[in-house]
């Protein structure tokens, strides 16, 4: 009973250790496995590290916090570059190595708990304070998500369009090109989009974009000169908007 | 902790929850800010009040507990970060952050650590954080910007409890440690800069958590063997990598403190904590294991490159102050930029709030010589103390600023200890009325210092979001500038050679992927292809000379001076004395030049193919 008692934690960093690696092997991603994952990816090393350096009752609780995180980014940063001077660093790799680190080290802790005195007793908090502080992490959490959807609408905010003209093979070069479109103006837009070669014709489109929507195409356009630019006009209500434009300084 | 285990948190969790309402207003105070409103400032200036002084005053207060002054102090730094959280919710948008943004992307990306980075080279030699954060990241499926968040949140809540644990033993008293932590807060670093995503915000916790160790180590009254002492000494290497291998600046101010801390303990021996007799007993084996892992990796790998920032930062401070004495240079204008420059009420707040440090300072001094009770670890504190009025004077070039500002959140750990040496012995038996008015005037000086210590740290114009600004770090960064890097990203060759204004070349760098050009081509300096007036000979040597693929031109840096003084860099023709902004000719010159195509442009932002001409 209290072998088991004095263990628990040790028993839990594994359990914890083994799911993380197994959520990887698995492809588990996402908010499932960033659930599953954080733990292992910082404080479970950590943790398991003080507890193999610091049996219980050595230092004081406050000060274990400090080495569990400080170790933990540590052990975590040292042995990702130490594993990178031989493999690449994947996430089965990050995986394989913190996994690894953190059954050595719960294997030292555990072996030392059997010469060293019990951990004491977890503490408890009163109710009205847990109340308080979920409370406080609750409106600042909120302070938070505002101001992050706050910002992304000011980014929103900023209307515009992209218009690009690239050669496919390199500016000079005869062959294809792509034009694209890009929509941010913060609703639905409709353009004409002109190609011409020395301000001849060579085509048009007409598109209609929704906000955030993009349209592109490539085709094989003749090959530009400075005289005789390669130019993609964007007109909206009739007016030029943008324009792009290739030249070959090599040609002319 | 009472009896029975139950932990008391007295007045914090109350005061957190008030704390919790401060960020509040000064998330309302930002958006505020971005639609122009008026009284944007008021409410994030009362909102930092609203977290700090309650939090300030209950850590005076002699009444509370030892478990409920490091709730405070966490509560204290988890709020000041979240400040920071607050400015820049979306997306890291610093220069640094930006830096250290590409070097963490390229861990992910490549699998390896120590690739170049092109526009912060300290990356490539200082693995430490791209390295831990690439490993949240993928291994968490997060973003990076989330997985930095994670580390720098994780990293000032470890400062926090470890500066209070380091200031309680080396005080012998939680509440002088609180209030030690209450005035290290208003260090002109802490509320932004150091909260940051960059490698000198996850070292001060390291360099503060290996002091705390060799404190322990050092701290001991018995030669024979303790049980914590492997423990203690394998932490010790553990945290000196990755000190080491994470910031040059804090590794070498952490050494310089141990040293002087070794040589006050060898010349007081006697006078020592505990008393210890053996050198390696006392702080010079923490310092031995130190420098032995710094000499290694500065010799081996970093030395160079510590070199060139660091003695370029210092030599330009040294030489900056020493004109300002021969009188062959003038002193900088305080409190403005080029653009903008501090209201009356902010330059006296300012003001206002160095002078209790320098008193606090003095008066501590006073007290250690008259008790004559000082140990060599307090000496040593003292000493990083004394060095603050030093930092002020480089305060007073342009230059040199920039020295001031990377000192004060090292020289703070030494004021802390003066202040709270000094503050803790107020009042002791004085009636409560008295010692609760010296209370609230100690906690209005204290806030005087903290918001005086963000106005001396902080750009004007950097402190809240508002409309876009030129020059202007985080105010330059808008959504064209993202969209042209997610272009980049998308359609460029990667690592393609670019050259671009400062906050498009960060993003371009960053986000986008590219290589962004700084620096000299022979005698020619690189941003003046973008200044001159007509694209001529020396431009085009440039973009030949440097292979310059792209040069992408923001015609909104016509319309106004750069706040921090330089469009592109700081050495750059023009920097802080431009009179005029930059001619929109002088952008739009790009339209006729022969072989140079305008292949992308979101209105104001323009990427000029320049690909031709290397040919």
């Amino acid at each position: 009973m209290q072998a088991g008692r004095r263990s628990s934690d040790l028993v839990a960093l594994v359990a914890l250790a083994l799911l993380g690696l197994v959520a990887v092997l698995a492809g588990i991603d996402g908010a499932v496995g960033a659930v599953l994952l954080l733990p292992l990816a910082f404080a479970v090393p950590g943790y398991a590290l003080t507890a193999a350096l610091f049996p219980p009752g050595q230092i004081p609780a406050a000060e274990r916090a400090v080495y569990v995180v400080a170790l933990g980014i540590a052990v975590a940063a040292l042995s990702g570059i130490l594993v990178q001077l031989v493999f690449s660093l994947d996430r089965t790799a990050w995986a394989l190595t913190l996994a690894g680190l953190t059954l050595a080290a719960g294997a030292v802790a555990s072996a030392r708990r059997w010469e060293e005195r019990p951990a004491a007793a977890a503490p408890e908090l009163n109710p009205i304070a847990v109340v308080l502080l979920v409370a406080a992490l609750a409106i600042a959490s909120w302070a938070v998500m505002n101001a992050t959807d706050r910002a992304r609408d000011e980014l929103g905010d900023a209307h515009f369009t992209e218009l690009w003209l690239l050669p496919k093979d390199g500016p000079g070069a005869p062959g294809r090109v792509s034009i694209g479109v890009s929509n941010h103006e913060g609703h639905p837009a409709s353009y004409l989009v002109r190609l011409t070669l020395g301000g001849a014709p060579l085509r048009d489109w007409t598109v209609r974009l929704g906000e955030g929507q993009a349209w592109t195409t490539d085709l094989q356009a003749p090959l530009p000169t400075d005289s005789k630019p390669l130019r993609v006009t964007l007109l909206q209500g009739g007016e030029v908007y943008r324009q792009a434009f290739l030249r070959s300084d090599s040609v002319s | 902790m009472t009896a029975g285990g139950r932990l008391s948190l007295g007045a914090m969790p109350a005061l957190t929850l008030l704390a919790s309402i401060g960020l509040v207003l000064v998330a309302v105070g930002n958006d505020a800010a971005q639609r122009g409103d008026s009284r944007a400032q008021a409410l994030f200036w009362v909102g930092l009040v609203v977290i700090y002084a309650p939090i300030a005053l209950r850590l005076l207060s002699r009444s509370a507990g030892r478990e409920e002054r490091i709730g405070l102090v966490l509560a204290l730094g988890g709020s000041l970060f979240l400040v920071k959280v607050l400015r820049s919710p979306v997306d890291f948008v610093r220069f640094d952050e930006l830096g250290w943004w590409r070097a963490t992307s390229d861990v992910a990306r490549t699998g390896h650590a120590f690739a170049d980075n092109p526009f912060l080279v300290t990356t490539s030699v200082f693995p430490g954080l791209p390295t831990v954060t690439a490993g949240i990241s993928q291994l968490a499926d997060v973003s990076i910007f989330h997985a930095g968040l994670i580390v720098i949140g994780a990293a000032r809540l470890t400062l926090m409890l470890a500066l209070f644990l380091f200031l309680e033993r080396a005080l012998r008293s939680a509440r002088a440690a609180g209030i030690g932590v209450a005035v290290y807060v208003c260090n002109p670093s802490f509320l932004y800069f150091d909260a940051q995503f960059g490698y000198e915000s996850l070292a001060l916790a390291l360099g503060i958590a290996f002091l705390l160790a060799a404190q322990r180590w050092s701290v001991r009254s018995r030669l024979d063997w303790a049980p914590d002492l492997p423990g203690t000494l394998a932490a010790l290497l553990v945290l000196a990598c990755m000190l080491t291998l994470t910031h040059h600046m804090t590794t070498l101010a952490v050494l310089v403190f141990l040293a002087v801390w070794a040589v006050a303990s060898a010349l007081l021996n006697g006078r020592s904590e505990g008393g210890t007799t053996g050198w390696w007993q006392g702080p010079a084996l923490p310092a031995a294991l130190l420098l032995v892992t710094a000499a290694l990796w500065f010799g081996l790998v970093a030395g160079s490159v510590t070199i060139d920032e660091l003695g370029g930062v210092f030599s330009r401070s040294f030489n900056s102050v020493i004109d300002l004495v021969t009188g062959s240079n003038g002193s900088k204008q305080l409190f403005s930029g080029a653009g903008q420059s501090e209201s009356i009420a902010a330059r006296a707040l300012a003001v206002a709030s160095v002078f209790p440090l320098l008193a606090a300072i003095l008066l501590g001094f006073r007290r250690m010589w008259r008790r004559r009770d000082a140990n060599p670890l307090h000496l040593t504190l003292a000493a990083a103390a004394a060095l603050y009025p030093v930092s002020l004077g480089f305060r007073l070039t342009q230059a040199s600023s920039e020295t001031s500002q990377r000192a004060s959140e090292f020289v703070f750990v030494g004021v802390a200890f003066l202040a709270a040496l000094l503050i803790a012995d107020l009042g002791r038996h004085r009636p409560r009325l008295a010692t609760t008015a010296a209370s609230l005037a100690i906690t209005a000086v204290a806030v005087t210092t903290f918001l005086g210590g963000f106005i001396i740290g902080e750009l004007q114009a950097t402190r809240q979001p508002g409309p876009y600004l030129v020059g202007a770090e985080d105010r330059s960064v808008t959504a064209e500038g993202l969209a042209a890097a997610d272009f980049a990203s998308r359609h460029l060759e990667e690592d393609s050679r670019v050259l671009a204004d400062r906050t498009d070349a960060t993003l371009l760098g960053s986000y986008g992927g590219l290589n962004p050009i700084f620096g000299r081509y022979a005698d020619l300096s690189v941003p003046r292809v973008l200044f001159s007036p007509v694209f001529d000979e020396a431009d085009r040597r440039i973009v030949h000379g440097q292979s310059l693929a792209y040069v992408v031109v923001d015609t909104r840096l016509s319309e106004g001076l750069p706040v921090i003084g330089y469009y592109v860099e700081s050495d750059e023709p023009g920097a802080l004395s431009r009179r005029q902004p930059l001619a929109i000719a002088s952008l739009q010159k790009f339209e006729a030049v022969p072989g140079v195509s305008r292949i992308y442009t979101n209105g104001p932002i323009s990427i000029y193919d320049t690909s031709e001409l290397l040919k």
